[in-house]
């Protein structure tokens, strides 16, 4: 058990700093700029913000606007805690892991509102309202293509999903998921295309107003939000831990950052539409290709 | 010892950098924003080093002052070509043809390691909001409905949304005039629903276009200019308003490249814009754009002139009868849309041109006095069309969209004084 949380603790340590050298990685490759001290930069920065004073703004709701951060981490956290590492070795074998994900889904839409809208400002409560408007339908997408994945299974369980694709993976079985749930990924940590909440044209969102340790941790979450979905995508379509010759848990990890590279690409290589477009690309487009996703893994399942 | 370790991590880090910017002080940030060793952030908040760049007006000092009291500590500022406040004893200032980098890195060093003290507030600390403590528990109402909580925005009657008839809050505050994603020294007063802008009301002007962009257009009048040294102002400006915009699309390693592209244009380096057209294409820059947001009209557009004239269909550049581009084959390019997306095309379909015309150009030049086709649009008086007339009923972004795809000559005289003097 003490190796579990040890790894499940070193999974949201490593995962966010994956992301974070990806990140920098990717932006010197897109700029066409050296890459030095990419490895490293992630440290700097995070020491840097905790040298620097948290500030207040006047009249914030102080206790969700310090909260939301450690809510938002805690939420990742326990998105990790229901991914396998290995046959039996898993923090929180849940018989409806698939539900917990689903209320972190869910509950991130409500930590992002309420870091937004806590910090009594304007450009933070403009990403919030926004946010609110992307997340909800973007969540009922992944509901989806989450409940297809489990069809083959006929569990809620992660570790019998991953048992499940033994002999086929559910990227093969049902291709639209693993996209549409990529989607998802960029929505939860809102990078790239789906940054509606932290966005550029908002001055930082609704991290705007926030310094110090307080946006190191916010930002840390969003990194480490990122590697738990793909640590769950490369469990519930990837296979997970299934591979020959090497071991369960590095399988798991190659496929995770295979897919954290597809990730990080995705959020520096495309536009993000505005939210009324974007809105009817996902009620109107994506939400029924989701349901044709659900209805393919059902037909197959029968 | 815990302390000092952190320290010397953190002075390793990129200086995270607010600029706040005044009148002739925005051109050369853009060293800035490339230089490994800083970080340009979008919010004060996310800075330890407030670096004051040109001119700031008389009625932006509060503004300043307020920007300035929002870095965290610890926190300093650097006064780039500029004259530094007052009131502020020993203040670091950089003059405005060097580069400040050495000096930001130094800075951010000493602040970390204790060698330079932060700074105290420049305002007052003091409530903007007298109310403070007033109600049964405080909140700063009073009567039945304990009024509105101090601090809180002043709620307005719900007004039916322009865009879906969902009513939320109405609220009403000031952008600008060190707002990144507004054109440097335009405060507007804006209300929104949610993201939807309700009404707009120009509190300050923005600046005309700075010395630095125009340097190489003025030079004409006093002598003879190449044309390949206009041409290549031309492009670095157009890529710099193409970065502006794709900053706000969420492509900031793309505004990056286009704003490094363009000081490698003004150093005289020979540049293919074709692979980097090629991956804004691949990005979705010009699909994300909204078609038909921001339109002109042939009217509007007629008095506008410049590249926003051209990307509404008015074949006008002073070009095609100049002598010095006789030989050039030039031909004026335009686009039919006269909207956002329109505008942000012809700014890079102008942008090869030019290049292409300064590489054809070989020693030709422009003789002195003679008029030259700058790569703004007219200045002249305010006009009658307006750009707070073009924004309410648009989201937050696509505003911004708006307003950055035009030039600053042309924002100028679609922002004229609403409120109050500068």
């Amino acid at each position: 058990m003490t190796l579990l949380i040890a790894s499940w603790i070193a999974v949201l340590l490593f995962g966010a700093w994956c992301v974070a050298v990806l990140d920098n990685l990717a932006l010197a490759l897109i700029e066409r700029r050296s890459a030095a001290g990419a490895l490293t930069a992630p440290l700097y920065g995070a020491a840097a913000l905790l040298r620097q004073q948290q500030n207040r703004t006047e009249a914030p709701d102080l206790l969700n606007w310090k909260l939301a951060p450690a809510l938002y981490l805690g939420l990742a956290a326990a998105g990790v805690a229901v991914v396998p590492l290995a046959p039996g070795d898993i923090l929180a074998d849940l018989q409806a892991g698939i539900v917990l994900w689903g209320a972190v889904e869910a509950l991130t839409v409500v930590v992002v509102f309420l870091h937004g809208w806590s910090a009594n400002s304007m450009l933070a409560l403009i990403g919030a309202y926004r946010y609110v408007a992307i997340g909800l339908p973007v969540m009922l997408l992944s509901m989806f293509v989450l409940i297809a994945a489990a069809l083959p299974a006929e569990s809620l369980a992660v570790s019998a999903i991953v048992e499940s694709q033994r002999s086929l993976w559910n990227v093969v079985r049902q291709p639209l998921g693993l996209p549409l749930f990529l989607l998802l990924g960029l929505s939860l940590s809102f990078r790239g295309p789906f940054n509606y909440a932290d966005s550029a044209d908002l001055a930082g969102g609704t991290a705007a107003e926030v310094s110090g340790a307080s946006r190191l941790l916010w930002e840390f979450a969003r990194l480490a939000m990122l590697a738990a979905v793909a640590a769950m995508a490369s469990t519930v379509f990837l296979g997970g831990y299934l591979g020959p010759v090497l071991p369960g848990p590095l399988w798991l990890l190659l496929k995770t950052a295979a897919l954290l590279i597809v990730l990080v690409a995705a959020s520096h290589l495309f536009a993000r539409l505005s939210p009324a477009r974007m809105l009817t690309l996902l009620w109107v487009v994506l939400l029924p290709l989701a349901f044709v996703d659900l209805l393919w893994a059902g037909v197959v399942a029968l | 010892m815990a302390m000092s370790l952190l320290g010397r991590f953190a002075a390793r880090a990129p200086v995270p950098v607010f600029p706040a910017v005044g009148r002739d002080g925005e051109v050369r940030l853009d060293v800035l924003s490339l230089a490994p060793a800083l970080r340009v952030v979008d919010s004060p908040r996310h800075a330890s080093i407030l670096l004051v760049s040109g001119d700031i007006r008389t009625a932006d000092r509060d503004s300043l002052a307020r920007v300035h009291d929002q870095l965290a500590h610890p926190r300093a500022t650097l006064w780039w070509g500029t004259q530094p406040r007052a009131d502020t004893g020993a203040a670091l200032t950089v003059a405005a043809a060097e580069s400040p980098e050495t000096a930001l890195r130094d800075l951010y060093r000493r602040l970390l390691t204790g060698g330079h003290t932060s700074e105290t507030h420049w305002l007052a600390d003091e409530p903007p909001n007298p109310w403070r403590g007033r109600g049964d528990h405080g909140q700063g109402g009073e009567g039945m409905m304990g009024g509105v909580p101090y601090g809180r925005m002043m709620p307005m009657p719900p007004t039916p949304d322009l865009r879906d008839g969902l009513a939320l809050d109405v609220y009403t505050a000031q952008f600008g005039p060190f707002l990144p994603q507004l054109p440097p020294g335009l405060v507007l007063e804006i209300t929104l629903q949610g993201d939807v802008i309700q009404s707009a009301a120009v509190v300050r002007p923005p600046f005309l276009p700075g010395r630095d962009a125009s340097a190489p257009f003025d030079r004409v009048l006093h002598e003879a200019t190449p044309v390949a040294a206009i041409e290549r102002a031309r492009a670095a400006h157009h890529l710099r308003c193409v970065a502006r915009l794709l900053g706000i699309l969420q492509l900031a390693p793309q505004a990056a490249r286009c704003r490094r592209t363009a000081l490698k244009i003004e150093r005289g380096g020979s540049i293919d814009l074709a692979p980097l057209r090629k991956t804004l294409r691949r990005a979705g820059a010009f699909a994300a754009i909204p078609a038909g947001l921001g339109p002109i009209d042939a009217a509007w557009a007629a008095e506008l002139g410049g590249p926003a004239a051209r990307a509404a269909d008015q074949a006008r550049d002073r070009r095609e009868t100049a002598p010095a581009y006789r030989n050039l084959d030039f031909r004026t390019l335009c686009q039919s849309g006269g909207d956002v997306r329109a505008r942000f095309t012809q700014w890079l379909d102008e942008a090869e041109q030019a290049l292409a015309l300064a590489r054809a150009a070989g020693d030709a030049a422009i003789e002195k006095g003679a008029p030259v086709e700058t790569p703004w649009g007219h200045r002249a008086p305010p006009s009658v069309y307006r750009l707070t007339d073009m924004l309410p009923g648009l989201e937050w972004g696509e505003a911004l969209l708006t307003i950055a795809s035009f030039d600053a000559a042309a924002v100028c005289r679609m922002a004229p004084l609403g409120i109050e003097n500068p």
